[in-house]
């Protein structure tokens, strides 16, 4: 797509990473702070009044050559300072897995092997062994409902707006938030992601800039996982807290395309990065782990395909929650990390974007070494401090950090950090026990402890006590699997 | 005949029709300013493909995993099943019905049937629209994925069997979860009136049934 953003200096974006000396840091402060003015000036009219920005020349996100600017405000903790290149949905991890590009190990378990235990051939698509038995494959397929020829009439998008947002409640949305749709966050022309490949329809081969165009709102709404079962984190049972958690929003956000388009208008899935609009709808904020951590539920949430439409709605503004602050003293992610994927430095500039960068590769690759154990390590939502119970003195710190001003911000945060370390642990591993499944139980060991199960079982059954969980694999393990950077 | 109950049930069912039917009168519903709020309940869908109901009553039923997996004794398989439905929606409420002290016909083969409640804001079988269906949605989704779990446990589990509103209301009192007040009302203590009484999901997998 245009250009319409000041590439930075190519010594700040060499190899992703800033430059030795300072002079390119100082270069992307400087394009921040800009950008920041930029933003907020276009406050009014980018987060606003998107139809007519985006369509009016000389309006802050039209440039003269009549293209989007990519300036899309998304908060704090995620800025873009340079060309942003639009992502191609195929060029993530399990597209390029599927094809085979990570070695043959990494696509035999993802495509070729199915879960030893019977709940996770349930819940997770890639190593179910029948795909009629996991609920998704049906929600998540391209919509084959048509759009509703009587539309609706919208006088007031702030009104409509409310209303999206209560159906999205009712639906079973845990939170929900409405963006300015930008070709920032849009993927590369022609690529859209539909689980069934079915989404071939007129607007398939539309570039980011004519999407953002056609449709301005991008409308995100996610399901809060269990906060009980994720403790478990590397186990099954923290598969479940997630896998559960992404099956339902699936049929929350299907159900609300259906009533979008019942309404008589258009709502696309598969065209926009879901952690960009998640992001500018005011969702949360993105943190160390790469994750977006919400004022209620912390990292606890996964954000699913959005929902692109040309309802007229009201865009959310991004918010401010303390995260970015946060995670510059915190680092907790990264300490227990058991690849060594979360980094200890600072932000980095990648395709144009100032942010905490994972190592996805090595995040993924311990994958098929660890498929007994679990499918999804989720330690770094776990773990986060922000990751806890929706519960009355949660929301009373929340509130702490993020009324207080930014410089007032630090010595708050190492009084919360301290608090989680005193009662969370700064390596948690608690016991979880679920359906059966019992973390209290040795990496490698099977056996039923259930007290009262009278069944005869292959493996002698063991009672445990005490609260400790055991979890795969152990961090000094995994020293030699991923170096630290 | 309506099954009357006494005592503390009959105190409970009084207490959830008084506080169904009294408003307190600066108390106004949440969607009371809401426009749109009324179509989206009742507002037929123009395409039923935009439903969930539709969608998810449309989805083939998966094979079943040759290989049985190692089970717990009934009882406790009976309290998985229970938790993971409770998991997969917090407001809902399971049982089990032994098919053989039923009706053969009801029974289409199967020993057991779980029974699942959710609650219903409004009723799927007056209300048509999105919104109105969302009970009904909330009322396949949980047996679905029970199903499913049952399938790949390697035992037959089935949501597909149509069974009337008066029969599942029949197996919920069976099972334990619901009564009958006195007007005939089907009562589920933990929902009061309000409740959708989900798919019947038929199962061969040994629980140890209630009611």
């Amino acid at each position: 797509m245009a250009q319409t953003i000041d590439r930075l200096d190519p010594t700040a974006t060499k190899n992703g990473k800033s430059g030795p000396d300072g002079a390119a840091t100082a270069n992307v402060d400087l394009v921040v702070a800009r950008r920041q003015r930029q933003a907020k000036k276009a406050d009014s009219t980018a987060v606003y009044e998107a139809t007519q920005s985006q369509t009016d020349l000389g309006s802050p996100l039209v440039a003269p050559d009549g293209t989007l600017r990519m300036v899309p405000d998304m908060g704090r903790s995620v800025q873009i300072v340079g060309t942003v290149v639009n992502v191609d949905v195929n060029d993530g991890p399990h597209p390029k897995n599927i094809r085979g590009e990570l070695g043959k190990a990494m696509n035999h378990w993802y495509t070729k092997t199915i879960a030893k235990d019977a709940l996770m051939r349930a819940t997770d698509n890639s190593h179910t062994s029948d795909k009629r038995n996991f609920l998704t494959t049906f929600t998540n397929a391209a919509s084959k409902g048509a759009v509703n020829p009587q539309r609706t009439e919208v006088p007031d998008p702030k009104v409509m707006s409310k209303h999206i947002k209560a159906v999205a409640l009712h639906l079973g949305a845990s939170l929900v938030g409405i963006a300015a749709a930008n070709p920032a966050f849009m993927y590369a022309a022609g690529s859209r992601y539909v689980q069934d490949g079915e989404a071939n329809d007129v607007y398939q081969k539309m570039t980011p800039d004519e999407l953002a165009k056609r449709f301005p709102y991008v409308i995100q709404a996610t399901v809060a996982w269990d906060h009980d079962t994720l403790q478990a984190h590397r186990h099954h049972i923290g598969d479940l807290s997630y896998h559960c958690s992404t099956m339902r929003n699936a049929m929350v956000l299907k159900s609300l395309e259906g009533y979008i388009k019942e309404l008589g208008y258009t709502a696309i899935r598969g065209a926009v990065n879901p952690q960009g609009a998640g992001l500018a709808a005011g969702l949360g904020e993105l943190g160390r782990n790469g994750m977006m951590i919400t004022e209620r539920f912390g990292a606890r949430v996964h954000m699913q395909d959005p929902i692109l439409t040309d309802l007229p709605l009201f865009a959310d503004k991004p918010i401010d929650i303390g995260v970015e602050d946060f995670c510059k003293i915190c680092r907790k992610c990264a300490s227990n990390c058991p690849t060594n994927s979360i980094t200890f430095g600072d932000k980095i500039v990648y395709n144009g974007i100032k942010k905490y960068k994972i190592n996805w590769l090595s995040c993924y690759k311990i994958r098929p070494f660890v498929a007994d154990h679990y499918g999804s390590c989720l330690t770094c939502v776990a773990v986060c401090p922000f990751t806890k119970p929706d519960a009355w003195w949660r929301r009373v710190g929340g509130k702490l950090l993020s009324g207080a001003p930014i410089p007032a911000r630090p010595p708050i945060i190492r009084a919360l950090k301290w608090i989680d370390d005193k009662f969370w642990g700064e390596f948690p591993s608690k016991r979880v026990r679920f359906m059966g499944y019992d973390s209290g139980l040795k990496v490698g060991e099977h056996a039923c402890t259930i007290e009262g199960c009278t069944a005869e079982h292959s493996e002698p059954q063991q009672i445990i006590t005490g609260n400790v969980g055991h979890y795969a694999p152990i961090k000094k393990n995994t020293e030699a699997f991923v170096k630290r950077s | 005949m309506p099954r009357r109950s006494g005592g503390l049930s009959q105190l409970r069912d009084d207490l959830s029709r008084v506080s169904g039917a009294l408003r307190l009168p600066w108390k106004r519903s949440k969607h009371d300013d809401d426009p749109y709020w009324e179509a989206f309940i009742n507002r037929p869908a123009a395409d039923v493909r935009n439903l969930i109901p539709e969608i998810i009553g449309k989805a083939a039923e998966g094979n079943i995993f040759p290989t049985p997996s190692e089970l717990h004794s009934p009882d406790v398989m009976a309290s998985h099943l229970k938790e993971l439905a409770r998991y997969l929606d917090a407001t809902s409420v399971t049982g089990i019905v032994d098919l053989s002290k039923q009706d053969p016909e009801l029974a289409h083969g199967f020993p057991y049937a779980a029974v699942t409640a959710v609650h219903a804001d409004n009723d799927p079988y007056v209300a048509p629209g999105v919104g109105g269906q969302t009970a009904k949605q909330d009322g396949q989704f949980v047996p679905f994925i029970v199903a499913c779990w049952i399938r790949e446990l390697g035992y037959r589990g089935s949501v597909k069997i149509e069974v009337s509103r008066e029969q599942r209301e029949h197996l919920a009192v069976a099972a334990g979860i619901a009564t009958r007040d006195r007007d005939g009302r089907l009562t589920v203590p933990k929902l009061g009136t309000r409740v959708h009484i989900g798919e019947i999901l038929f199962t061969d997998l040994p629980l140890q049934a209630d009611g």
